[in-house]
């Protein structure tokens, strides 16, 4: 109701502080021109849908697996705000929410989750800018936060009575990225390596056996990522191509330990490290210098240990993920 | 001025309270206009029935004379940074109050200033050209600011803070730091003062050099490190002072370095932030900025002390201070007085040589700071004088002061009697403005408050009971009460001050009057056969001569100016036959002359000196006020021969004359410690001929062209208010917070605000995300009398717990012993409405309804369930003596707090886990209605100067400080509707949130609760440091204060039933009485309270308080406390604070726990949290 009455209040306002500023840094219209940070006074929102559909996994051995009678669709309904603090400065916060849904015709099962996922706060800071042509060097710095829900739900019986999707890994990670851009012409490429690393927290979808009610300690193994992205503009329109290497190691399980180090009791889980190799494409079409439409496609290519787990942050499945996305900017 | 309008962090508080930034009443009686032009837009307003509206207001010329101004501004100030600034600025004109106001937010493009300079602008700047002088030095900060700003406009900075608390070892610490620009006062203030003068719209006028002048030569120059923030303000005129240091840097460095070097601070500051921002000095100038800083104070010593020798070489004329007491200094020489002062000082051995200087500042003062318009009455039996808005009256004679008989009194009963004499006048409004005697009469006519009122104890009340949210100025009559009275052994005229909760009240006169059909009047002056008075009437940044019967009757208007003219002093000749008053127009201050019917007007001179202050002799001279030397000194205008005679020749200059029946004159001097009185016997007047320096006898034709000129101005079309909004402005939020001890965690978001330039709508909207999230957005709409808000505010929070699992109930065997972790995960959503309103400054009612709701999921639950859902409407009684001071002061005292909430509650428990219904206190609860009242009352009382140690103690700002709070609800409540008591952590929603919150701080954070409530803290609080006024690091630091403290009550409840027959008990293994009335009311002081397991409890503590500025204009106030709970105490689940709960021997829900806090140490430590 509130909300309402202020609607009908603003709705006589004039906007007129949404005017363009004079401290607002330059930014190129196209996208091959753009450096990595936004740039001081900016404010872009961003909406996506991102849509996986897999029935299958890659095994331990690394060869490609399909699930008998199961079907998996993970969306991501993606909010996203980027502004520029400062000349070289930039915050972001990616908010994600999911529908999942996980069909079991064999089963006769047929299960579906909707809820906030983890969203990422983000800090990037420009090294290095220099345009026409342009480069940029940039460090980012993010903190993926477990804000969605962690149950599974009732969980006696095993995995398959679950009535609810876990939207959380119930920790927290820290990633720090080093990025690239370079320009040729009408060329440019983009690249950036990183560390994530993933800290251990009690998640409540890490039940212990014994009471079934009470959790466990979790930690994902921690990941290296590498990123590869060639791009071409013609026109207001540019193609890219993208490549996703990932590298992650043992996760552990245990419980809490007392005193500052909390990790000491968790137990390695055997062969729970792996990796995966994704390409893809996509395009941009810069609309305007304030409104870019985005579409893209990832093919999983290769990959080691990923079998089924409802979160795939940490436990992507094989399965093709299209998305699209409009970029709204000010 | 500039605001670093952050959003008030209280806004992050589920509460609906809600400050505008300008007027805090919404005068619904107004229309908004706007005028707009090619890069501004004014916005005034005008009342809406003229006819029927008594304080019927308009500011149209205003915003047609702005829009004029500041489009021929602009491109001159944007030139200035090379920073043309595209997005449109609003200035908004406000009229409706009678003092001076501007101010700019340039985030906001916002420039507010009000069209009334108020009483005494033209003695800050010796120039009354108030509009140019405020418009272009706030445009000049929307500049300097922007093109200065490191970080975007949309953003007022990073807010990064944080708590931590350990159970275990019971501390609680937190902080919070705002990140943002960080540019020092003296540049920001300074410089809208030096580019205003680049401009070529101000220039380093005489009042200016005047208050740098002073302050070099009586040694009060703000350090290098006090003009760093504005914040400093530790003595008078400091303000002014960091303004015109300011602006003297900037000439200095023109000087020397170059006419952009100011500018380039700015330049150079947007490129790259700097946590120091003034090592910019050195980057532009190679100098460091101490060092520059020590050039320049060398740079102006030399001027000054130059010209001090030039003045004396020409003959300095002799003057003491009017005060009845002997001082050992004389104001005639600066020098020697600062020689003076400084070695006693340091011989009292105050601690240190800075403190030493501070007390020796204030002993300066201690003689008047805002002594203004010195008189006597005609028939020389009454002395008078605006003392800082009082009009003190005084029967003494000239014989019993020795600047004017040059005879010291030495008698202190004398002394002491006269001083008890005084009748004060405290009109409340009258700050800086002129008064007069009535002749033949015992009566004077002051400027006072609208509000001013009789109660039935004869008290002269100024205590607003607002209704409409004006408190304009009028003229009031006021007779002495002239009769003897007796206190003690002393007889006096007249009646003290009277202190009534905190505010001053005198004696209600008997006989007097608000006059009629004055409003808005300000410095009278009564005719010779005390019938007529003349004074200014205002109006739309205009004054306007008058004339009315002292009755209020025949009100005639001698000017009919509606163009910003100003005026200032008028006065009677001896025959009542002319009047004389000095005007301010078509950019020229002069006096004229006119007949008391306002025919003949003509003027005295006509020329480039600011000539004011015009008075009457009593033969018909006329004394006046002029800057033609440089500096404003007393002259007068001989009747007789023409000419003109210089009178006083003084280093701080002399103003606002009077003649005295011996014929000496009285006057407002400047000092840098005050403005302050003086007299001056007629044998030392200089009475030099300075004739030839006026513009006597001009030309009748240009004066009369210059009297009939009207500026056009109606190409500046107005068109109705469209409720423009503001640029949004945030503030990226970062919190790292632990739940407990194995759950830190990062919480990122940030808020928005947004409002319209008339503050008619207000919105804002907050979130953090994180493991746990919050979010709340709010609207309040100004546009009514009382505010009118709503806010949406909800959440989750995931909160672990560890849990002992015992088989066999034994903790001694410790096999069957498990110990599990798991995750609570809950959620909360609260409605609210709420109408607020300010009765005056002090007083506020506010009523609150409130809808809520939470609930939680557990491991295994696929969905919430929700817990409880209910309502509240309460409506709350807040009482502060203290304003809005009260969230800072460190050593608030001489006042008090009040608040008084009564509310009424609906609880409706839904719980499906529990079968919709709870267990509190052995009672079965479903859902119920409930009363709940509680007071919370804060009196700060300044130790009595009762002789001895407590004189000491008092004279030293010692304070006992009585915290109580009490409460009371009318039936056995779930525990969410309780009173909760214990320590509050030390970050609750931002800084300067926190209230004093040492009651029960030796008890952990909602550890007692119940439903009788009483409580009272005694704390002794005093001064470490009163004024360090140190930086260290980006920290500049004013002062330390300490408290010991202590508690002493309960928070009592519900006791269940211990006969076995009486209960049953549930699944969850809690009493459940059958009868809901063998659940017996706990007995305040009789009872033990059964959930903490104790009589009363008691604690001790101790605290210190740092008041400090971070990074030169962020208030960050900072504490550490600790605090001993001397009673073990019982209570639910994880009691001792492991974040384990012990269900060893108890049920999970309402049963106490095993485990008990044992008495204790707790510590908190906030740092810039407010305290």
């Amino acid at each position: 109701m509130w909300l309402l009455s202020l609607l009908a209040v603003l709705s006589h306002a004039d906007a007129a502080g949404f005017e363009i500023k004079t401290m607002r840094a330059p930014l190129s219209a196209v996208e091959v021109e753009r450096p990595l940070v936004i740039g001081k006074g900016w404010l872009e929102a961003s909406l996506g849908y991102d849509q996986k559909m897999a029935d299958g996994a890659w095994s331990s051995t690394g060869e490609a697996t399909q699930w008998k009678s199961a079907q998996w669709l993970y969306t991501t309904e993606r909010l996203g705000i980027r502004y520029g603090i400062s000349r070289s400065g930039e915050f972001y916060w990616d908010i994600p929410f999911h529908y999942v849904r996980l069909r079991n015709d064999a089963l006769g099962t047929d299960t579906e989750g909707f809820g906030i996922g983890e969203p990422v706060f983000g800090w990037k800071w420009e090294l290095f800018n220099r345009t026409i042509p342009t480069s940029s060097v940039a460090l980012d710095l993010r903190y993926k936060m477990p804000t969605g829900q962690e149950t599974a739900g009732t969980y006696i019986g095993g995995p398959n009575t679950v009535s609810t999707f876990p939207m959380s890994t119930g920790q927290a990670d820290i990633s720090a990225f080093i990025r690239g851009k370079q320009q040729f012409g009408p060329f440019a490429v983009e690249g950036a390596i990183g560390y994530i690393d993933r800290l251990s927290g009690v998640s409540q979808f890490v039940v212990e056996v014994d009471q079934y009610q009470f959790s466990g300690r979790f930690k994902p193994g921690s990941e290296v990522r590498a990123e590869l992205s060639p791009m071409l503009q013609l026109g207001p329109v540019a193609i890219h191509g993208d490549a996703v290497y990932r590298r992650w190691f043992e996760g552990a399980v245990g419980t809490t330990a007392g005193g500052a180090f909390w990790d000491e009791n968790l137990d390695p889980i055997a062969g729970s490290d792996g990796w995966s190799l994704d390409a893809g494409g996509g395009v941009v079409v810069n609309a305007s210098r304030g409104v870019d439409v985005l579409a893209s496609a990832s093919v999983p290519i290769r990959g080691e240990d990923l079998t089924f787990f409802p979160l795939e942050s940490i436990s992507p499945t094989r399965g093709i993920t299209l998305s699209t996305s409009v970029e709204l900017r000010y | 001025m500039w605001r670093s309008l952050l959003l008030s962090a209280a806004l992050l508080a589920p509460s609906v309270a809600f400050a505008k930034n300008v007027f805090e009443y919404n005068h619904p009686d107004l229309d908004w206009y706007s005028i707009e032009t090619e890069h501004f837009v004014v916005h005034y307003p005008q009342s809406r029935d003229p006819e029927k509206n008594q304080h019927y207001l308009t500011a149209k010329w205003t915003a047609q004379k702005s829009a004029k101004v500041a489009e021929e501004m602009y491109p001159r100030e944007c030139a200035e940074f090379n920073y043309f600034i595209k997005e449109k600025v609003h200035i908004v004109i406000l009229n409706q109050g009678d003092d001076l106001e501007g101010f700019t937010v340039p985030q906001w493009d916002w420039i507010e200033i009000s069209a009334n300079p108020g009483a005494d602008f033209y003695r800050w700047r010796s120039r009354m050209d108030w509009l140019p002088d405020v418009l272009v030095h706030e445009f000049a900060h929307v500049v300097s600011l922007k093109a200065n700003g490191s970080f975007a406009e949309g953003m007022q900075g990073i807010s990064v803070g944080g708590l931590y608390t350990e159970g275990v070892g019971n501390t609680m610490t937190g902080g919070e730091v705002l990140i943002g620009n960080n540019e020092p006062w003296y540049w920001t203030e300074g410089g809208a003062e030096y580019w205003s003068d680049q401009s070529g719209y101000n220039w380093w006028t005489p009042a200016r050099d005047r208050t740098i002048r002073m302050s070099v030569l009586e040694d009060r120059l703000l350090s290098w490190e006090e003009w760093q923030t504005v914040q400093q303000s530790h003595g008078w005129w400091d303000g002014e002072r960091g303004y015109q240091q300011g602006y003297s840097f900037g000439l200095y460095l023109r000087e020397r370095f170059g006419s952009e070097t100011y500018n380039k601070f700015a330049t150079q500051n947007a490129e790259a932030f700097l946590f120091d921002w003034n090592d910019h000095l050195e980057k532009i100038t190679g100098v460091k900025g101490p060092q520059l800083y020590k050039d320049w104070r060398a740079w102006v010593t030399e001027r000054y002390t130059g010209q001090y020798a030039a003045m004396k070489a020409e003959g300095e004329t002799a003057h003491r201070e009017l005060s009845l007491e002997a001082y050992d200094w004389e104001y005639t020489d600066p020098d020697a007085r600062d020689a003076f002062f400084d070695p006693h000082w340091k011989r009292k051995g105050v601690t240190g040589t800075d403190m030493a200087r501070r007390e020796r500042e204030k002993a300066k003062e201690a003689t008047g700071r805002w002594q203004m318009n010195p008189k006597f009455s005609d028939d020389g039996k009454w002395f008078g004088v605006n003392n800082t808005g009082s009009f003190e009256i005084n029967p003494m004679t000239e014989d019993s002061l020795a600047a004017l008989s040059g005879v010291v009194h030495t008698d202190a009963a004398v002394d002491a009697k006269l001083a008890r004499q005084t009748v004060v006048v405290d009109s409340g409004m009258g700050f800086g403005h002129d008064f007069d005697f009535v002749p033949g009469q015992d009566a004077v006519v002051v400027v006072g408050s609208e509000h001013l009122k009789q109660d039935a104890d004869d008290q002269l009340l100024h205590a607003r009971w607002e209704r409409d949210g004006y408190d304009w100025k009028n003229l009031w009559y006021f007779p002495f009460d002239a009769a003897e009275r007796k206190e003690g052994n002393l007889t006096y005229v007249g009646q003290k001050d009277v202190d009534l909760l905190g505010v001053k009240h005198s004696r209600w006169p008997k006989g007097a009057y608000k006059i009629p059909n004055t409003a808005r009047g300000v410095d009278p002056s009564v005719s010779p056969d005390g019938k007529k008075v003349a004074y200014f009437e205002y109006t739309d940044a205009t004054l306007n001569l008058v004339t009315i019967n002292i009755d209020g009757s025949d009100k005639k208007y001698l000017t009919s100016f509606n163009d910003g003219t100003w005026m200032q002093r008028v006065d009677w000749s001896p025959d009542g036959q002319t009047l004389a008053l000095s005007m301010f127009r078509n950019y020229q201050e002069d006096i004229y002359l006119m007949n008391a019917d306002g025919s003949n007007v003509h003027a005295l001179m006509f020329d480039r000196w600011e000539d004011n202050d015009p008075e009457f002799t009593k033969n018909g001279d006329i004394l006046f006020a002029s800057d033609r030397t440089g500096t404003m000194q007393i002259h007068r205008w001989d009747h007789t021969t023409g000419k003109i005679y210089q009178v006083t020749n003084t280093i701080g200059g002399a103003e606002a004359p009077a003649e005295t029946p011996d014929g000496n004159i009285v006057y407002l001097a400047y000092h840098a410690n005050g403005n302050k009185v003086e007299g001056m016997q007629k044998a030392d007047f200089l009475e030099k001929d300075v004739t030839a320096d006026f513009g006597l006898n001009p030309d009748p034709e240009a004066v009369k062209a210059g009297w009939d000129f009207r500026e056009d101005l109606s190409m500046y079309k107005e068109e109705p208010y469209k409720f423009p909004i503001m640029a949004p402005t945030g503030v990226p939020v970062i919190r790292l917070t632990n739940d407990s001890r194995d759950d830190l965690t990062l919480q990122a978001g940030g808020q928005i605000y947004v409002q319209d330039y008339a503050e008619k709508n207000t919105a804002f909207a907050y979130a953090l995300l994180g493991e746990d999230w919050v979010a709340q957005a709010g609207y309040t709409y100004a546009g009514w009398y009382p505010n009118l808000s709503i806010l949406a505010y909800g959440g989750e929070a995931k909160i672990p717990f560890g849990y002992l699992l015992d088989d066999d109930n034994d903790l001694s065997t410790t096999g069957d012993q498990g110990t599990y972790e798991g995750k609570n995960q809950q959620y909360f959503l609260y409605g609210m409405a709420s109408v607020d309103y300010p009765w005056n400054p002090y007083w506020r009612t506010s009523l609150t309804a409130l809808g809520r709701t939470f609930g939680f999921r557990q491991t295994g639950d696929a969905d919430y369930a929700p817990y409880s859902v209910g309502g509240d409407i309460t409506l709350d009684e807040n009482f502060s003596s203290f304003g809005t001071t009260y969230a800072t002061g460190a050593n608030l005292r001489g006042g008090r707090t009040i608040d008084l909430n009564y509310t009424y509650g609906y609880t409706d428990i839904v719980y499906p886990a529990y079968g919709g219904k709870s267990v509190d206190d052995g009672e079965l609860l479903d859902n119920y209605g409930y009363n709940k009242v509680e007071l919370r009352w804060v009196e700060a009382i300044p130790v009595p100067a009762w002789g001895g140690i407590l004189t000491e103690a008092n004279k030293y700002q010692h304070t006992i400080q009585i915290d109580v709070d009490a409460g009371f609800v009318d039936r056995n409540v779930d525990r969410n509707d309780e009173f909760i008591g214990g320590g509050q952590h030390p970050f609750y929603w931002g800084s300067n949130t926190l209230r004093p919150n040492t009651l029960f701080a030796g008890y952990p954070a909602q550890s007692l609760s119940g439903e009788t409530m009483a409580m009272v803290n005694l704390a002794y609080r005093f001064p470490i440091r009163r004024e360090l006024n140190a930086h260290v690091g980006p920290l500049y630091i004013y002062n330390i204060t300490a408290q010991i403290m202590g508690t002493a009550g309960n928070i009592w409840s519900y006791t269940p039933p211990d006969d076995a027959t009486k209960f049953y008990r549930n699944d969850y293994g809690e009493r459940v009485a059958y009868n809901p009335a063998d659940v017996r009311r706990e007995i305040p002081f009789v009872d033990i309270a059964h959930k903490n397991g104790n009589y009363l409890l008691y604690d001790a503590g101790a605290e210190v308080r740092v008041t400090s500025t971070l990074f030169n204009n962020y208030g960050w106030n900072s504490f550490f406390r600790v605090s001993y709970g001397f009673n073990q105490i019982h209570g639910y689940n994880d009691v001792n604070g492991d974040d384990v709960s012990d269900t060893t021997d108890s049920a999970v829900g309402d049963e106490l726990s095993n485990e008990v806090e044992a008495p204790g140490f707790r510590f908190y430590v906030g740092l810039g949290t407010g305290w």
